[in-house]
């Protein structure tokens, strides 16, 4: 391969780049803006739930129950209803996305053993219901108005035993009792990297990988545009090797995902406060060695496929859907069956994924990541000579 | 120079199961510093023909050498000799010029002074000198077939083909760059090049006249003229076309073919004037002159196709043998 052959395709893709403002804008802004706007909208986490209370009881314990519910930020307690129609209503309205129902006899429940009983054999006069329609935010706010319910009412009968023994109450029952009323189990979580849970320190890294294929499907049209363009016919008749040519074409390309990545990286510290723990050299080694491997698969793409707007939605049938779907940013990779897993192995997404997640909060060693970069190294290294192979400087 | 035997190419479209025979049964020799003309209508094969001479197409059948490279087997050492210019712009439209030269010359290798020396002198050439930093997209279509031409030219192929250089270019710029391919052929470079334009190819040494993917007539222009049986008569008239209806069922008229307001009949001997004119006044047709002309190549490549179609597509040669 000529080296000059190599720097003057290089020289002449990057001049395409640059003349060209709107693709200028989406190769440099692009994955920085993705990153903002998607880790943004996808990891805030749920707050402010609205709440409206239907209360029939009227008590000073129903009051006490709503006052901890709205106190509570994944909850907010918007609005009083006064019938099981208006509930309906605003749940359909989406005005409110979750209903306490308080029936009349909350409060007896709770203040004396034979309320204690009809608790249980009668079931509680308090439920709840809930809009599924948005699963993650409903399954936070079910499991908050649960949990404060319960450590309410748990907490409010164990004062009534408490009376009930000082007023000479039978103490093997009320022992009974206190046994029953067993207190919600609480769990430690040893949680070393992400201890709050933070949605966003997991999601920000996973998403900088992603993002990251954005060039890779830039590039997947470049032999297309030159078709399209008449210059392909122009290009093929000189000596210029196909190596050079596709290997100049994707120089540019890897410049500016590292751009991208020195970009993606500030925004994850800066805006979003992830921390990074690893290695940066060998980050930025490892991002290098990501764009390539896009970049191969991109140009393979461009390659079989000769037009541009053909090329472009294989490549983000390859790239981006299964880039967020399947390369474990939102699910797991564990959890797909066995043959969606071998498929994730070719995705140079899913690599990416673990080693952005490995570099930026657990702080690994290449050592530790071998196994990605070694599936990183293949599809660069066998997607880029499948791709020479493919390429004839003929047309048609 | 070059060597092609019974070359043909047929194009299949795998998903209509149709082929469409684009060039066939091609035999031909062009002789170093030859300027060749390939000329035919649209559709023709000039295309086809040209790039498979250039190495990027693949025949589908026969064989063909260019400086004694196989056009299959050694298609990369007939790009390294070789100035190619497409027939659809081949050079980047958003770089420069200077940008578009430097890119050409690092592919073939153009370095160092040699670079800037030669680039200056092409631009002498062919008067580009003003553009140089001028977005190709921004140059005309004139000057974008130069620019082409400059770069096909930056290694000194020894051979270059040009695949319709002087379509859709304007009359001044298309004989500016006339003047420039006589230039280098005189100074002794091989170049062929194809053209739908019969005074382009009259410039030609030799013509090779395509038409429906074969070779029909290839010699001189003079002899290709010669080739035209019998004597041209230019007439002018009031009713050209009542008088070219007459003349076709005439027995001594080989051909009509009409140009502007002038009909051209191709007629079996020059005396037979005097018996057309009478024909013509007999059917009303007012004759302002009837004289003859020298004949034209593009009488001659009409008649052509027209025989060549009567007979079956069998070339002329062949039909007259």
């Amino acid at each position: 391969m000529n080296r000059r052959h190599v720097l003057a395709i290089a020289k002449k893709e990057w001049l395409h780049i640059i003349r060209d403002p709107i693709s200028i804008f989406l190769l440099m802004i692009g994955p920085v803006l993705m990153l903002i706007i998607i880790s943004y909208a996808m990891a805030t986490d749920v707050e402010n739930v609205p709440v409206m209370v239907y209360d029939q009881d009227g008590s000073p314990e129903s009051d006490e129950l709503v006052k901890r519910l709205d106190r509570h930020n994944v909850l907010d307690v918007i609005t009083h209803v006064d019938s099981t129609a208006e509930v309906e209503d605003k749940l359909k309205r989406r005005e409110a996305r979750v209903a306490v129902l308080i029936e009349e006899g909350f409060a007896d429940q709770l203040s004396s053993i034979a309320g204690l009983q009809s608790l249980y054999t009668d079931g509680p006069r308090v439920s709840f219901i809930i809009d599924g329609t948005d699963p993650i935010s409903a399954e936070t706010a079910m499991e908050t108005a649960l949990q404060v319910s319960e450590a309410y009412m748990t907490e409010r009968l164990n004062v009534m035993l408490d009376e009930q023994s000082e007023a000479g109450a039978d103490e093997t029952l009320i022992e009974v009792f206190r046994e029953q009323l067993t207190t919600p189990i609480t769990l430690e979580i040893d949680n070393r990297y992400n201890p709050d849970l933070k949605a966003i320190w997991d999601l920000v890294p996973a998403m900088i990988a992603v993002a990251l294929m954005l060039p890779g499907m830039s590039i997947s049209t470049t032999i297309a545009r030159e078709h399209s363009q008449g210059t392909l016919e122009s290009l093929v008749a000189t000596p210029v090797d196909k190596e050079a040519i596709l290997l100049g074409k994707a120089l540019p390309y890897v410049l500016i995902s590292l751009i991208n990545v020195i970009l993606m990286y500030i925004v994850a510290r800066v805006i979003f406060g992830v921390p990074f723990r690893g290695n940066l050299a060998l980050y930025l080694a490892l991002s290098a060695l990501y764009a390539f491997a896009t970049l191969a698969v991109g140009l393979l793409f461009s390659i079989l496929i000769r037009n541009v707007e053909a090329a472009l939605w294989a490549s983000m049938m390859f790239f981006l859907f299964p880039g967020m779907f399947l390369s474990g940013m939102f699910f797991p990779v564990e959890i797909f069956p066995f043959v969606i897993k071998i498929e994730t192995l070719e995705l140079p997404a899913t690599s990416g994924v673990v080693i952005n997640r490995g570099m930026f909060l657990q702080g690994v060693s290449a050592r530790v990541l071998w196994w990605n970069i070694l599936l990183l190294l293949i599809i660069a290294v066998e997607g880029f000579e499948i791709a020479v192979r493919l390429f004839k400087k003929r047309i048609a | 120079m070059i060597h092609i035997n019974q070359l043909e190419r047929i194009f299949r479209s795998r998903l209509r199961r149709r082929s469409v025979t684009a060039v066939q049964d091609l035999t031909l020799s062009i002789e170093p510093g030859e300027l060749f003309g390939l000329v035919g209508p649209d559709g023709a094969g000039k295309t086809t023909t040209l790039r498979m001479l250039a190495g990027i197409l693949k025949p589908t059948s026969g064989e063909a050498t260019v400086n004694g490279h196989d056009i299959v087997k050694e298609a990369e050492a007939i790009k390294q000799e070789l100035g190619y210019m497409a027939q659809q712009f081949g050079l980047y439209p958003d770089l420069t010029v200077d940008e578009n030269l430097n890119f050409i010359c690092d592919v073939f290798d153009v370095v160092g002074d040699a670079r800037e020396q030669r680039i200056q002198e092409l631009l002498d050439f062919t008067n580009l000198h003003d553009f140089r930093q001028r977005r190709a997209r921004q140059l005309s279509g004139g000057m974008q077939k130069k620019l082409a031409l400059t770069a096909a030219l930056v290694h000194r192929p020894k051979l270059l083909l040009l695949d319709e250089p002087t379509t859709g270019v304007d009359p001044v710029a298309r004989r500016e760059f006339w003047d420039i391919l006589t230039e280098l052929h005189a100074s002794g470079s091989t170049v062929i090049v194809s053209t739908p334009y019969m005074d382009e190819a009259e410039r030609c040494n030799r013509v090779g006249l395509m038409y429906n993917g074969r070779l029909m007539v290839c010699d001189t222009p003079g002899a290709v003229k010669r080739m035209l049986p019998g004597a041209v008569l230019a007439l002018r008239a009031d009713n050209l076309a009542a008088a070219e209806r007459v003349l076709k069922d005439m027995q001594q008229v080989i051909d009509v073919q009409p140009y502007g307001d002038v009909l051209s009949v191709i007629v079996t001997d020059h005396g037979d004037s005097a018996a057309i004119e009478a024909r013509l006044s007999e059917a009303g047709v007012q004759v302002e002159s009837l004289r003859p002309a020298p004949p034209r190549l593009e009488e001659a490549f009409i008649y052509f196709v027209r025989q060549y179609a009567a007979n079956n597509h069998r070339p002329i040669e062949e039909v007259r043998a």
